[in-house]
């Protein structure tokens, strides 16, 4: 087994809110090794942000980390002092987000914006922070870089803007790398500049990736391995083909039902299951997946399924394949 | 940037054209005649009329508009009926103590306002979150002479760490811009709370968090500096009532700047000193609203003009 | 007379305003026998050299400039730096001589009045003070691009009016007739001719220096006089100081050089409040006492005994406008006699005014307390409405107007109640001071709720000025006329010796009660704090201030009491 980078291990996070406890991340489990990718789908509301953010340590009141461990490179991150946090964000994890016209603080000039992490994590000073900052901004490809490292982010378009993120990402070298749906917010042509920018990087960088997603054609692109998730949980993981191609659970069957058949850059948006996401503050007790579910047995409203690896690499959480 | 400037400055001149006009209008609405007030009831008619001719009330409401903003243009405001000075020696003398009591509770306010706000957003909804939003609210609320006289009684009398009222250096003026300060600094408090918890929340804030920066640099440089904005507009808006507390409390505090002034001509309707406060106040406004605009555009990028 | 629209302690500015002040006030000071100093001293120890009184006053006084000292303010500073040429005594009852070296001497029929001037006296700043001053202030006063508020004061002496309308260049009643000789012409006999010459408005100012001025208006920054103290500086807002001056012209009994203090400070611009605090704290020697504090202050053993205090020759008053109905009729306004309970008002008001049965107050030449034998009787009101006619009270609602302000309202409104008590229903407008007399100089109201302040301690300034039927609406607000009292009035205005005329004013004053003319309510009671340490600090009975020149402060008793 190559080097585990990051492993998870029954992660949750519950937010204690005015109207009840929300399990939003209920049990997560997965290992990352070097240089390795892996996707995360599910609906939204399935907790796959609050899983990211759970391991950049950056959830907030009311949410809290109630379990689990988040191991990096053998380290459980939950047991790091936040000063000691402080020095692996952004240098050992680093994270893209969603949406890059937000992402960017509007009042600082995006070179300061790479150069502080730089100047942070590599303790150099401003100028030698400008200058990795200079040199980032070039390897995202973006053209005048030297003109456009003293521009503000509302001087540059979107795409520019997240190119400018995956630069902050990177900027300190980092062993894993969470892009929370960096390309939703963008229009296609640019999405696919951005996937192919960061796809490249990764293996040029070695850092092992987690993709957040909703577009199977994303996953299908850069992926290695994926995890859906469904309520707070992974219902099922494997490698990319195998979750295409043959997948075991229910709710991975609705995500892929109404796809037409996946062409090499098919892009295409997971489309809606009938019925709604539980509530994740009121699950029901047996299977979340129940009340939606074609395939339900009597069991599945009361037991939850405990999850079975069918084969090596190959797990799915669902009482059709356990005894 | 230049044909901002230029139309900034027109438009600053009508607003203070209207202040004069609507000032001089609402000086003669009031009833009384200001040389029979002068005179006093048991003078004479021949008394009244040299009164009138002295100060000009006896030409026709326009024609003493005209001569007083003919004057006004040469930078004339005119002689004080009460102390038959002129209003311009008056206002050079006090004017810059209010402006130092002025900038003393701007400083205070910052200095209070901001860093509570500030620790107020951090503490969201915890106890201390409370205390401060209730305390602002009481600060807001409270009437600034009797926030005035508590101070001087407390500290003044009680504690003798202070001097009880009067004009002189900092440990004069502490007490008269807290006064002012404790009310408009509440204001302060709540909005950067409240703009605070907005950024907070922000995008952008996660991606300062996400570098790993420590939690005051998050604060201090990335979330503050936005949160800045809706603070300046704040302490913009906050002028007028800041001017309007300074009165008051010039007043409690023997502050002879323009309040005092000011309380004095109402009290007399000394007519010229009067108009001279408004209009050294609306100008002192009009240009820290511009004042503040300049800030604006300097501390966000975004904005141009 | 001015009318009182406010009380001094709480908007000294609109008296200010209104009140051509004076004499009164002016009175005081410095008798010029020195023995009679020392009865009034608040201990029986030797006055001592030295010390700064440190006062204070809310509003900055308008002017130092005698022709422009029409406020109370103004006048206790101007009484120390200016002198006229008489002014009252301490007992507030008789003029005595000042500048001048004795009391005028009276010829031509009552009209020409010659003064022999003092030959000792220099002004602050070394020079003489010759009969040329005496003219030279005169015509300054006269002057029209001055516009003195008091010319009209003077309006007796020939050609002063001519120089203030134009007409002529100089005072022509007004003579020197040697270095230190000056003769008054006036144009009729006047006894209150040398009421008028102890106002301020009657200071003389230095002619050498004075006419040099670059403007009239600097003499009220720098001014110079002959008085016991010298002008030092007034920071505007801040203070005014000044300090002894070395050449005034009295001594003490001893001999000693007047006056004893060094110095006087009065801080400016702030309030009541904040004043007592800084007296408690032993900051500054004189307060004013705020209203939420007096019981509290008069019960106070620590406190009690630096309490001064004066019943003020003023008088506040309600009345129906007589011109119109139902004040026409006598048997109503009687009622409203009856229908007040003045000790009410005294209780409300914390004990700060006496209840007025009279119009003149206590301390004026004829007072009587109760000439008309009125007292509190509602059930005696309610039958007199009957006895007009109106058998369930009186009908219609009447506004009362008055110069509003927090006490005032207070007292409006038991007024209020305690005259619906009787039937009689009225609604209160309370106004500012400028429209108040504009309502009321022009006889346009229905009701009023008045004050008068004397102007000098002549009943003439009350009952011949607010009970004339020349005197209607100006100041003769309620309307009242009686030819018999008029005839009466005119007559004593012409008697030369005021003794002789008091048992004429009294009689009149009864008669205007019977005729129930208006309802005597009050007259204000002034108390102010002072440091034991300082001593003669007793008020003038006619102007609330003190004879600063005849002040002194214990000095070691002051540094021990200030520094624990
Ligand atoms: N601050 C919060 N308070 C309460 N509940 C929260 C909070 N933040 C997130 N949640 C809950 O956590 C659940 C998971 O949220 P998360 O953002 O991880 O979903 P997601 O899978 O990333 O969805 P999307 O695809 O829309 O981004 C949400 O359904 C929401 O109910
Ligand atoms: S456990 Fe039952 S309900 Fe849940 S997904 Fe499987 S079959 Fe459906
Ligand atoms: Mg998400």
């Amino acid at each position: 087994m190559a080097e585990s980078i990051l492993e998870v291990k029954d992660l949750r996070t519950y937010f204690y809110t005015e109207a009840g406890v929300v399990k939003a991340v209920n049990g997560v489990n997965f290992r990352l090794e070097k240089g390795q990718s892996l996707g995360v789908v599910g609906e939204s509301g399935s907790g796959k942000s609050i899983t990211a953010l759970s391991i950049m340590g950056l959830i907030k009141p009311p949410g809290r980390v109630i379990s689990g461990e988040i191991r990096l490179q053998g380290q459980d991150l939950l047991k790091k002092s936040r000063k000691e946090l402080e020095k692996i964000r952004g240098n050992d994890i680093a994270m893209i987000f969603q949406d890059p016209m937000t992402s960017l603080n509007p009042v600082l000039r995006v070179g300061e914006q790479i150069a502080e992490a730089v100047v942070l994590h590599r303790k150099v000073n401003r100028k030698e922070g400008w200058n990795v900052a200079l040199e980032m901004l070039k390897k995202v490809g973006i053209p005048e870089a030297e003109d456009r490292i003293r521009r503000f982010p509302h001087e540059m378009s979107g795409g520019m803007r997240q190119r400018v993120m995956i630069a902050i990402a990177l900027s300190c070298n980092p062993k894993v790398l969470i892009a929370d749906e960096p390309t939703t917010a963008l229009d296609v042509t640019i999405q696919a500049q951005i996937l192919d920018l960061i796809r490249l990087l990764q293996k040029d960088f070695e850092t092992a990736t987690i993709m957040i997603t909703h577009d199977l054609g994303v996953v299908a692109e850069v992926c290695r391995n994926v995890m859906v998730m469904y309520a707070g949980q992974p219902v099922e993981y494997s490698d990319v083909t195998t979750v295409l191609e043959q997948p075991k659970h229910p709710y991975t069957w609705g995500l892929l039902s109404s796809l037409p058949k996946l062409n090499a850059s098919g892009k295409q948006r997971l489309t809606p299951i009938d019925g709604m996401p539980p509530d994740l503050g009121n699950l029901p007790e047996g299977c979340a997946f129940a009340p939606r579910c074609p395939h339900k047995k009597p069991v599945c409203e009361r037991q939850e399924p405990s999850g079975k690896w069918l084969s090596p690499g190959h797990f799915v959480r669902c009482h059709l394949y356990e005894a | 940037m230049l044909s901002y400037l230029i139309r900034r400055t027109f438009w600053m001149i009508v607003t203070l054209f209207f202040i004069v006009l609507i000032a001089f209008v609402i000086n003669f609405v009031v009833p009384g005649n200001p040389a029979r007030t002068i005179a006093g009831p048991k003078a004479s008619p021949e008394v009244i009329k040299a009164i009138e001719e002295k100060y000009d009330l006896n030409k026709p409401v326009p024609v003493q508009f005209e001569h007083y903003f003919v004057n006004l243009l040469h930078g004339d405001l005119g002689i004080s009926y009460r102390t038959n000075e002129s209003v311009n020696s008056e206002l050079r003398t006090a004017f810059p103590k209010t402006m130092y009591l002025g900038f003393s509770v701007f400083f205070l306010n910052v200095l209070i306002g901001v860093p509570t706000g500030i620790y107020a957003a951090i503490k969201r909804s915890k106890f201390m979150d409370h205390v401060i939003l209730i305390s602002s609210l009481v600060g807001t609320s409270a009437p600034t002479f009797w926030i005035g006289y508590i101070l001087l009684f407390v500290v003044g009398y009680k504690l003798s760490l202070l001097p009880i009222g009067g004009y002189g250096g900092i440990s004069h003026v502490i007490l008269p811009a807290f006064t002012v300060s404790l009310a408009s600094a509440a204001g302060y408090v709540r909005v950067v709370r409240t703009s605070m918890l907005e950024v907070l929340g922000t995008d952008y804030v996660r991606t300062a968090e996400a570098k790993g920066l420590s939690q005051s640099t998050v604060i201090l440089k990335h979330a503050f500096r936005s949160s800045v904005i809706p603070l300046i507009t704040y302490a913009g808006m906050d002028l007028g009532t800041l001017m309007g507390g300074l009165i008051v409390t010039e007043g409690i505090f023997g502050w002879p700047g323009i309040g005092q002034m000011a309380v004095t001509a109402i009290n007399y309707q000394d007519m010229p000193t009067i108009m001279g406060v408004v209009l050294v106040a609306a100008v002192a406004v009009v240009i820290a609203n511009f004042v503040v605009d300049i800030i604006y555009a300097l501390v966000d990028p975004r904005i141009s003009y | 007379m001015k009318k009182l629209g406010a009380k001094k302690s709480a908007v000294a500015g609109v008296l200010a305003a209104s009140m051509l002040i004076v004499s009164a006030l002016s009175g005081c000071g410095q008798t010029n026998t020195p023995q009679t100093q020392q009865q009034s001293a608040s201990s029986n120890a030797t006055p001592q050299m030295g010390g700064v009184l440190r006062t204070w006053k809310q509003y900055d006084p308008k002017s130092l400039d005698p022709t422009d000292c029409g406020d109370t303010d103004s006048y206790d500073i101007q009484q120390n730096i200016y002198d006229g040429l008489v002014m009252w005594d301490k007992s507030g009852k008789e003029i005595v001589p000042d500048l001048a070296a004795a009391m005028p001497t009276i010829t031509n029929g009552g009209k020409t009045y010659t003064f022999q001037l003092r030959k000792d006296v220099t002004f602050q700043n070394g020079d003489p003070f010759t009969a040329a001053d005496v003219v030279y202030s005169f015509n300054r006063e006269a002057s029209k691009s001055i516009a003195s508020p008091g010319e009209s004061y003077f309006s007796m002496i020939k050609g002063m009016d001519d120089v203030f309308t134009g007409k002529a260049k100089t005072v022509s009643g007004v003579v020197e007739k040697g270095k230190y000789t000056v003769e008054f012409d006036l144009t009729q006999p006047t006894r209150t001719f040398v009421d008028v010459l102890a106002m301020p408005y009657a200071f003389i100012v230095d002619k050498k220096y004075t006419s040099a001025l670059p403007n009239q208006a600097a003499l009220s920054l720098h001014p110079i006089g002959t008085g016991p103290f010298t002008f030092k500086e007034w920071k505007k807002g801040q203070d005014i100081e000044l300090v002894r001056n070395p050449h005034y012209y009295l001594k003490d009994a001893q001999g000693r050089q007047l006056p004893y203090m060094a110095g006087i400070t009065w801080t400016l611009g702030y309030g009541n409040s904040v004043a007592y605090l800084k007296f408690k704290d032993k900051k500054q020697d004189f307060s004013l006492i705020p209203t939420s504090d007096y019981v509290s202050t008069l019960n106070d053993p620590n406190m009690k005994n630096d309490i001064t205090s004066l019943v003020e020759n003023d008088y506040f008053y309600i009345g129906g406008n007589i011109k119109k109905a139902p004040w026409n009729k006598k048997p109503v306004r009687q009622a409203m006699e009856y229908a007040i309970n003045k000790d009410a008002l005294v209780k409300l008001y914390n004990k700060r005014i006496v209840a007025a049965w009279s119009i003149l107050p206590p301390n004026m030449p004829g007072y009587q307390e109760n000439p008309s034998g009125y007292k509190y009787d509602p059930a005696k009101a309610k039958e007199l409405l009957k006895k007009a006619g109106y058998t369930n009270g009186l009908p219609g609602v009447h506004p009362m107007v008055y110069v509003k302000n927090s006490i005032r309202d207070v007292l409006a409104a038991n007024i209020q109640a305690q005259l619906a008590a009787v039937g009689i229903k009225i609604t209160l407008d309370g106004v500012p001071f400028p429209k108040y007399l504009d309502e009321v100089t022009k006889g346009k109201e229905d009701m009023v709720y008045g004050g008068w302040m004397q102007d000098y301690p002549d009943p003439d300034d009350f009952l011949n000025i607010l009970f004339n039927t020349n005197q209607i609406p100006s100041n003769n607000n309620v309307g009242y006329s009686n030819p018999t009292v008029d005839k009466q009035l005119n007559q004593l205005a012409t008697v030369t010796d005021l003794q002789k005329a008091i048992p004429g004013y009294q009689a009149v004053e009864k008669q205007i009660l019977d005729d129930a003319a208006i309802v005597p309510l009050y007259h204000d009671k002034e108390a102010y704090l002072i440091q034991p340490w300082v001593h003669n600090s007793q008020l003038h009975p006619v102007y609330p201030y003190f004879y600063y020149w005849t002040m002194w402060i214990d000095q070691k008793a002051e540094q021990a009491a200030t520094k624990g």
